[in-house]
């Protein structure tokens, strides 16, 4: 079977479970999100992946058998904190990483001047690291993540540090490297960013999985509960209103579990609150996000009620 | 590639270049201040030393107007003939020759016939020190010395006693004993005419050169200095680079495409051939140095011996500096990991430090063969014991085998804890943890 496969993965860390019977696949093709608070295992997870570190139990598959050393050249890992060596030239550093993942070292100097011409930075191939932006060093990890041309991509919050123009610019490759066939493991927690890019997303807390499927079944899912309302009355306080907060001039009101949009239609009747608008809202995958931790509590915890889209623990 | 990396990053580096280019001309500076220095003012006080003198009460001093005593063949002398035997055709070594030569200048003597005329001339500053042999000298040996300086020791002071010595011995044989024994009464032993013989255990005697026992032990004895010096050089190039790849996160890079092993290995061999470099530079910059080394080692080589210290050196570089690393990167700053790594330099060091000298009296006791085929003591203890040219064979190869038993574990072990410690920032890893990691490589 093409593409990435996590079976049952499980590691931990003298008394703590990092990662609990993990299962999942990624496929050629598309970018997945890796979501989850800070601490829930994503991280380890990754470092498997990578094979920085091996997994108390389960395996991971690649095409079909069993990731090996040598599929480390189809890998290319861009870390979320900046990994360059400070003193060092930014075109030493790129070649060096190109040539670590196989690349001759007349290919490796060719592709790192190409890439760090098309992120926009010719000019700083002969500076020292530590004398560049946050930003700058950001695009330069980025070059040398994508340089070799991995068949894997496994990138983790690529767009700290970056302005508006460059977040846009590297949307724009990652959509391009998707296009090509390869494979985005997307790690953040800029929720607009997975929206815009993720095709399915898996979400780790506590070392489990809570959530894992096609983004758009999960936000119909839960799209339901979420109401855009055009009024100029609060409608905090309402039966069925969990929250509700201004969004423009319209309000974004966040439904009660159980309650559905026309209960809150009904009431709107009912107290004749004068509205203008009514839309019922895709459900924010931040939303999705605090909903789900918060379901969890602070402890670890059973899956939550399976639903159509969300996995937990296999049986 | 990682050993290319690491052997041009670290040569490139500002310190690398000024410690390894600075390192000669301080040391040539300091030598000059310390060691020059006060050889050129003493020589400039020897030239205008004043006359020593003798006030004879007993009558045994044969002081012939101006008498000057020449101490052969006292430090100086013997420098100047090392010095002679080595580099005479360098010209530091003539300037330093000559400055020898300066500080070993003769001593004059002045016999004077009265105390106190002898007193009133010291005051005055005409002599520089009065010996005083009393009536009595014969019987009980004691004399007395007039100075107006009151140092309790000093070298121009030491030089002056023993050619009042000298004199004093020539006097007492003078006409008492054939010219011949008198010789011999001021050189009791010839070292240069001497000779020295091997026994055999199967009876055989064989002559014992001093060159060649000297190359037996040179080649060893620089075997293990460059050892220690590389490793203590090379090991704070890696551990500063390993820091340095851990704070900066460069190390998840670098570890999602090459394994830790291939990455400790890499360091290992690129940064111990830049402290090589480092040390091949300091040793033919000092023209020395190189010539000493070469008439040593060179020219009357033992080439069995040198491949087999040379094996105990690489084994020993490649086991300390992977253990060294492998500990180093528990720490989580520079300085700790120098103090965790620092446990590996006193294992190697300090056992044949302290019993070295019982190893050469019987290098194939129980605790010299047990001390050469334990890894950690091995290289070092090795280096010592084949320096006396009594170790069989089979030992060596067994104690070869050993370190090379030592290298594998220690590589494997070394690759786990980087692994665990590259990939812990800001805290150790528990005790538990790293036996874990241990168990699994």
């Amino acid at each position: 079977m093409p593409g990435l496969q996590f079976e049952h993965l499980r590691k931990s860390y003298a008394a703590t479970v990092a990662v609990d019977d993990v299962t999942f696949e990624v496929r050629p093709g598309e970018v997945f999100g890796l979501l989850g608070p800070n601490g829930a295992g994503k991280t380890t997870l990754i470092r498997m992946l990578i094979d920085i570190i091996a997994p108390d139990d389960g395996r991971i598959l690649l095409d079909g058998r069993p990731l090996a050393p040598a599929d480390r050249d189809r890998i290319g890992y861009l870390p979320e904190e900046r990994g360059l060596y400070r003193k060092d030239k930014v075109i030493d550093i790129l070649v060096y990483f190109g040539m670590l993942k196989g690349l001759s070292r007349r290919d490796a100097v060719a592709r790192s001047r190409a890439w760090l011409e098309r992120l926009g930075l010719p000019e700083v191939a002969g500076r020292r690291a530590d004398s560049l932006s946050k930003g700058m060093q950001q695009k330069v990890q980025i070059a040398g993540t994508l340089l070799s041309g991995p068949e894997i991509l496994v990138i983790d919050e690529p767009f700290s540090g970056l302005d508006p123009l460059n977040t846009v610019l590297v949307k724009d490759l990652l959509r391009e490297r998707r296009n090509a066939g390869a494979l985005i493991i997307l790690s953040t927690h800029q929720m607009p960013m997975v929206e815009e890019l993720c095709d399915r997303v898996a979400m780790i807390d506590h070392g489990r999985l809570v959530l894992y499927g096609d983004l758009e079944e999960i936000r119909r899912r839960f799209g339901e509960s979420a109401v855009l309302v055009g009024t100029s009355a609060d409608l905090r306080g309402l039966p069925p209103v969990a929250s509700a907060e201004p969004q423009g001039r319209l309000c974004r009101v966040i439904l009660r579990d159980g309650a559905r949009p026309s209960d809150l239609m009904a009431i709107l009747q009912e107290r004749r609150i004068p509205v203008d608008h009514f839309e019922v809202a895709r459900m924010p995958v931040e939303e999705i996000f605090v909903r789900t931790v918060r379901a969890r509590g602070p402890a670890p915890a059973p899956p939550p009620v399976a639903a159509p889209v969300a996995i937990g623990r296999r049986a | 590639m990682v050993i290319a990396r690491e052997f041009l990053s670290t040569v490139k580096r500002r310190s690398y270049l000024i410690v390894t280019l600075g390192m000669p001309f301080f040391l040539g500076t300091y030598v000059a201040l310390v060691g020059l220095l006060p050889a050129y003012f003493m020589a400039r006080a020897g030239r205008s030393q004043k006359p020593v003198g003798v006030v004879d009460l007993a009558g045994i001093v044969r002081v012939h107007p101006a008498t000057e005593e020449r101490q052969g063949a006292g430090p100086d002398g013997q420098a100047k003939d090392t010095l002679d035997d080595l580099a005479t055709s360098t010209a530091r070594a003539r300037g330093l020759g000559a400055l020898l030569d300066e500080v070993g200048a003769p001593v004059e003597f002045v016999a004077l016939p009265a105390k106190d005329e002898a007193l009133q001339r010291l005051r005055a500053g005409a002599l520089q020190r009065i010996y005083l042999v009393p009536a009595d000298y014969l019987e009980k040996g004691a004399i007395e010395i007039y100075q107006t300086e009151s140092s309790a020791f000093s070298v121009s002071k030491a030089r002056v006693e023993r050619a009042f010595v000298h004199l004093l011995r020539r006097s007492l044989s003078e006409g008492r004993v054939p010219e011949a024994v008198r010789e011999r009464l001021d050189r009791p032993v010839d070292e240069l005419a001497s000779a020295s013989y091997l026994v055999r255990a199967d009876g055989g005697v064989e002559p014992l050169q001093d060159a060649m026992r000297m190359a037996r032990m040179a080649v060893p004895g620089v075997f293990a200095l460059i050892l220690v010096l590389s490793l203590m050089t090379s090991a704070s190039y890696l551990l500063q680079g390993v820091v340095e790849e851990k704070e900066s996160r460069v190390i998840e890079v670098i570890l999602s495409s090459v394994t830790p092993k291939d990455l400790l290995f890499g360091k290992l061999i690129g940064l111990g051939a830049a402290g090589l470099l480092q040390l091949a530079v300091w040793v033919s910059v000092g023209s020395f140095a190189t010539s000493l080394l070469a008439a040593a080692a060179l020219a009357i080589l033992d080439w069995k011996l040198f491949m087999f210290c040379l094996l105990f050196f690489v084994g020993g570089f490649l086991m300390m500096g992977s253990l060294m690393t492998g500990t180093g990167a528990l720490g989580s700053s520079a300085r700790e990991s120098q103090q965790f790594s620092a446990i590996w330099t006193i294992s190697l060091v300090i056992p044949p430090a302290v019993t070295w000298m019982l190893i050469m009296d019987e290098p194939n006791s129980w605790m010299a063969r047990a001390l050469g085929w334990f890894p950690l003591t091995g290289p070092l203890t090795m280096m010592i014991r084949l320096g006396t040219g009594k170790v069989p064979i089979w030992d060596t190869v067994v104690a070869l085998i050993c370190l090379a038993a030592g290298v594998y574990i220690a590589i494997r072990g070394a690759a786990a804890l980087f692994r665990l410690g590259l990939l812990m920032y800001g805290k150790r890893p528990t005790f538990k943890e790293i036996v874990r990691q241990l168990r699994h490589a």
